[in-house]
């Protein structure tokens, strides 16, 4: 059984945020954060704080980051969105 | 957030901002609190002309249309290429590639990285998409509301506005995530084209009129506001700029009702001029006084029995705001049945006991004003206000003048004017005999005309006080 990597927990986490947002709206938020700020989706887990940066300067305060343990005692974090 | 003290102390000054205005028209989709727009209507309603009209007023943004293609839309709509020109408005490039691609093939997430593409490069744009069903439709109920959501979040963050603009007239997800809807409706009434936007939410903004009249004449957006008729004190008046007459038509001192009357109005001819069921008392003063004024400043005369609601002093007074008193009292004459105890010499008191005695006191007070200062004849304009002549003579008694007066109408070239209103009830007699049947109306608030016979067009009417005079202009609603 191959475990999961840590960035891929993240990009997991990403991606369950990004949902309330919808497939289109996140593939193109994804599309102008990387062609903008230059930041590809594999590089959030290590840019974080860009990341961030760059989804507030997009949805202004709708885009919020809280920080939760999971289960397993892992920490991750998981990015709501409003 | 305001802290538990900040929040004793008051309302949050934001709030302020956020205060209820009233809706006066396409400026309410520009108001602070309006970020996203639905504009609804069957197919030719003017939905586009509609967007194109808001971005031109917003000054910059993004037309993505996946609809038809660039040449095709510059080709329909000149107004774009007009903006493209000036640089206010980029046609977007919904593809990575530097050339342009219409978005007809495109799908949802290709529109909206166009969407967040001019939103960022734009400061505060406003993005038309036309049509949202085009993306929306490939996507399911979830993924639709999740994708509105976004984009409204996306406007609100970036200060943009976003127009979606659909041909769905059912409630969707979109009515209830945008700020503003309206529908354009294209109905017929009468057997004329009427057009017609309806409000049906416009967020932070009072809607006292559901619906106002619009037109897309001249392929632009155009909204009529309620009527704003000026009695004589509301402007600072000027002398009337005339329009000079014809060799058969006297001109009635507006272009655009000359044009509606086939140049002007014929010698020699009565005309009945219907005024709407709702329209105030005063509504038609100002089309009746350039009329006369225009009439006047071509060498005629004036005759004139005032509707009921208005008074001999009316009227005079509206003539001598435009034209010199010494014209006015050698040209005007106004009868009353004793609402005025006034002694002026415009103003002759008729006799109420004798429609016959009363038509005699017309045309021997009109023969006073009609020879001019160089002892000719001139013509006269006749306005004759029927519902007053109806209160105070029988209308069967009334009909017996019919004649006699259409022939000395006709022998001295003058024109006759009959105003009737809703309850006249000669006005379908009067249709019958008149040449020109007018009916001035009002129509959402906005005042309109249209000719019944020979059968026109519906226009709207606007006086505009701009030079100082009443000059009465046209658009028809098409």
């Amino acid at each position: 059984m191959v475990q999961q990597s840590f960035e891929d927990k993240i990009l997991g986490c990403v991606d369950r945020g990004m949902a309330s947002l919808g497939e289109s709206a996140t593939k193109a938020i994804l599309w102008h954060i990387e062609h903008n700020s230059r930041l590809k989706r594999k590089e959030i887990p290590t840019k974080p704080k860009e990341f961030i940066e760059a989804l507030k300067e997009m949805l202004g305060p709708g885009g919020v980051c809280s920080r939760k343990t999971d289960r397993e005692g892992s920490a991750f974090s998981i990015w709501n969105f409003k | 957030m305001l802290s538990l003290e900040e929040s004793a102390k008051g309302p949050h000054p934001d709030w302020k901002k956020a205060s209820r205005t009233t809706n006066t028209g396409l400026e309410s989709f520009l108001n602070q609190g309006i970020r996203t727009i639905l504009i609804k209507g069957e197919p030719g309603t003017g939905k586009t002309l509609l967007g194109l009209e808001l971005l031109k007023r917003h000054g910059r943004g993004v037309y993505l249309s996946s609809r038809v293609s660039e040449k095709g839309i510059f080709d329909q709509y000149p107004e774009l290429g007009t903006l493209l020109k000036e640089g206010r408005v980029k046609v977007a490039k919904p593809q990575k590639s530097a050339k342009f691609e219409d978005i007809r093939l495109a799908n949802a997430a290709t529109v909206m990285e166009s969407i967040l593409e001019s939103i960022t490069k734009l400061n505060e744009p406003l993005v038309i998409l036309d049509s949202w069903d085009t993306v929306a439709k490939e996507l399911d109920s979830v993924e639709r509301m999740k994708a509105e959501k976004a984009l409204v979040t996306i406007a609100d963050a970036r200060k943009a506005r976003i127009v979606f603009i659909s041909e769905n007239p059912e409630l969707a997800s979109t009515d209830y995530a945008v700020d503003a809807v309206v529908t354009l409706k294209d109905e017929v009434r009468d057997g004329r084209r009427v057009r017609r936007i309806e409000w049906n939410k416009l967020r932070g903004s009072d809607v006292p009129q559901k619906s106002h009249l619009f037109s897309l004449f001249g392929a632009r957006f155009k909204l009529f506001n309620p009527v704003e008729s000026k009695l004589p004190q509301g402007y600072k008046p000027k002398q009337f700029l005339r329009i000079k007459n014809s060799m058969d038509s006297y001109s009635t001192g507006s272009k655009d009702l000359d044009a509606l009357l086939g140049g002007g109005m014929k010698k020699g001819t009565r005309i009945l001029l219907e005024l709407g069921k709702y329209l105030g008392s005063d509504w038609h003063l100002p089309l009746t006084t350039s009329i006369a004024c225009n009439f006047i400043s071509n060498g005629g005369c004036n005759m004139s029995i005032p509707t009921s609601g208005l008074t001999p002093e009316n009227i005079k007074e509206s003539r001598l705001r435009h034209l010199n008193a010494e014209t006015v009292e050698s040209s005007l004459r106004i009868g009353h049945f004793g609402e005025t105890s006034s002694s002026e010499k415009c103003l002759f008191q008729m006799d109420p006991s004798s429609p016959m005695k009363s038509f005699e006191q017309v045309w021997n007070e009109t023969d006073k004003i009609r020879t001019d200062e160089n002892g000719g004849r001139r013509a006269c304009l006749m306005f004759l206000g029927m519902d007053k002549l109806e209160a105070v003579f029988r209308p069967e008694n009334l009909a017996q003048l019919d004649a006699r007066g259409a022939a000395m109408i006709a022998h001295y070239g003058d024109v006759g004017i009959f105003i009737a209103k809703h309850s006249t009830k000669r006005k379908d007699s009067l249709a019958d005999v008149v040449d020109t049947y007018l009916k001035l109306d009002e129509m959402d608030g906005a005042l309109t005309i249209c000719s019944l016979k020979p059968p026109s067009r519906i226009y709207h009417v606007e006086y505009d006080h701009s030079r100082g005079y009443p000059d009465v202009k046209m658009t028809p609603v098409a």
